[in-house]
């Protein structure tokens, strides 16, 4: 018994996730996040495409989303990101900062647990739906736990999420998914996620160390991609 | 060949002859590095209008610790409005540092960045390991080329303290500093800053009597290939670093301060002849 816990042991602390990026520049699923964290002095630059019905309702079109993120601790991420959408001829940007901490990082026996916010602050504080500040405001604490097996490495990842906003109370409540990522392949990882709306698919894969792509099928409908550029600062 | 390009050449020209003339001259360093600048002030069909100079400069070491700087701000992408067409000069300066017991000294005269000219004085006493106090002071007046070149009185007092705290074990350092700024404006600023192999990122935190609060990162990339190309005692490279600050209220005038050496930047400071911490360069 003490050698099969042993066996276990080893193989959850060695199981390899594979490094993925949320619009946010954050780690995460794909609407949702995670507690896996990028390793300290890890920095990113991202580019993503977001069907208007995974934003909230006021954006009302499309939005590309850019983000430059990094990690100035194992356990901290802070990223900045802006909402571009093109109405009429003319650009509007949203701008926000997001944060992740982890006070418990992922052991033989315990998951990882993260705190973190998305667009915690504004130059001007409202709640009023129809207003752009503080659009994708939210907080939240996640839960993360990887298994090793035969044919590679499975993470399951719960959070608690709540959004400042009522519009965005759809994406509230307890969310989360399932990862795979193959033992041929450890930087390619599958999810499957509920993110308090419906159910969203998606796969992302890393090449050459630095790039990673990302592709969702938001609500199992819409069609969502990114593209990250990850280095060492 | 159009009016800019010829100010183009012909600044480089004086740049490269400026170092040469240094008849003393150690070593001299010609560089060349690029601003980049950005703002959305309008609703238009742009995520940001640009602008970007390609910055030349040479760097003369007289001995002594004696320096001589120039550079020039040739504009190459410009979305800003006329104004900004011409070729201006950058940070001018010739200065010297003086190896204290109790730190150093590096005092600075010439035309300094944010379109100031004038004379500046800093301090840089390292206290231990993990502690420094660095202090600045500058009397100074504006300058700018519009039609013709323009100076207004020199009578402008800035001055501002600095405490540094380095943790060694997460390779991070704490600034908190107070002063008074070149709009005559007063505040503080708490910065935070990770120290990486070849980059340093910081937070910041502000506020200035004038300006309200704010916040932001600053980002300081070390370009590689400083050895560049040796040619007797010229060496051609890249600029040493290139350094961006992202400010929320994009407010330009809160804390603003000058640059007194064209590469200048939160990294590796002011100073040649003293660091802190001694293992950042």
């Amino acid at each position: 018994m003490k050698k099969l816990l042993l066996v276990i042991s080893i193989l959850t602390v060695a199981a390899v996730q594979a490094q993925a990026q949320q619009y946010t520049g954050l780690e995460g699923l794909l609407h949702c996040p995670s507690a896996d964290m990028y390793a300290k002095g890890s920095g990113r630059i991202s580019l993503a495409s977001l069907n208007e019905n995974s934003v909230p309702k006021h954006y009302a079109t499309d939005i590309t989303a850019y983000s430059l993120a990094y990690n100035p601790f194992d356990w901290a991420e802070i990223s900045f990101t802006g909402f571009v959408r093109k109405i009429g001829g003319i650009v509007y940007q949203d701008r926000m900062a997001s944060v992740k901490f982890r006070p418990l990082k992922e052991g033989g026996w315990w998951p990882s647990i993260v705190l973190g916010s998305n667009d915690p602050l504004s130059t001007v504080s409202t709640t009023a739906d129809t207003d752009g500040n503080n659009s994708m405001c939210n907080f939240y604490i996640a839960i993360s736990k990887h298994f090793a097996v035969s044919a590679g490495s499975i993470g399951v990842h719960t959070s608690y999420r709540k959004f400042r906003k009522n519009a965005n109370a759809i994406w509230n409540g307890v969310v989360g998914g399932l990862t795979f990522s193959p033992v041929f392949y450890p930087d390619a990882r599958i999810t499957a996620e509920y993110d308090g709306a419906g159910i969203n698919i998606g796969a992302d894969v890393k090449f050459f160390n630095h790039i990673s792509l990302q592709a969702i099928c938001y609500g199992m409908r819409y069609f969502n991609c990114g593209l990250c550029f990850e280095f060492n600062l | 060949m159009n009016g800019t390009l010829k100010k183009a050449i012909l600044s480089l020209i004086v740049i490269i002859s400026a170092g040469s003339h240094c008849v003393s001259a150690q070593n001299v360093d010609v560089f060349v590095g690029a601003d980049l600048n950005y703002r959305r002030l309008f609703f238009n069909d742009q995520l940001y209008d640009l602008l970007i100079y390609v910055n030349p400069g040479v760097k003369a070491d007289l001995g002594g610790n004696w320096q001589i700087a120039a550079q020039a701000l040739i504009p190459v992408v410009n979305q800003y409005g006329d104004f900004y067409n011409r070729v201006r000069p950058g940070v001018c300066t010739v200065s010297k540092e003086i190896l204290l017991q109790s730190g150093a000294l590096k005092f600075s005269a010439g035309l300094f960045s944010a379109g100031r000219y004038g004379i500046d004085a800093r301090w840089l006493y390292p206290v231990n390991e993990w502690f420094a106090v660095e202090s600045q002071l500058g009397f100074t007046g504006y300058h700018t080329l519009e039609q013709k070149w323009r100076f207004s009185r020199m009578d402008r007092l800035t001055g501002n303290v600095r405490a540094r705290f380095f943790i060694k074990k997460a390779s991070s350092e704490i600034r908190i500093s107070a002063g008074r700024y070149i709009y005559e404006d007063y505040g503080g600023q708490a910065e935070f800053y990770s120290h990486f192999n070849n980059t340093s990122v910081g937070l910041f935190a502000q506020y200035s009597n004038k300006a309200g609060c704010s916040a932001g990162a600053k980002i300081v990339f070390m370009i590689p290939f400083q050895k560049g190309l040796k040619a007797g005692k010229f060496t051609f490279r890249p600029a040493s670093n290139f350094r961006l600050t992202y400010d929320v209220m994009a407010d330009n005038h809160g804390l603003k301060n000058y640059s007194i050496d064209p590469e200048e930047n939160e990294r590796t400071g002011s100073f040649r002849t003293l660091t802190f911490p001694g293992s950042i360069k």
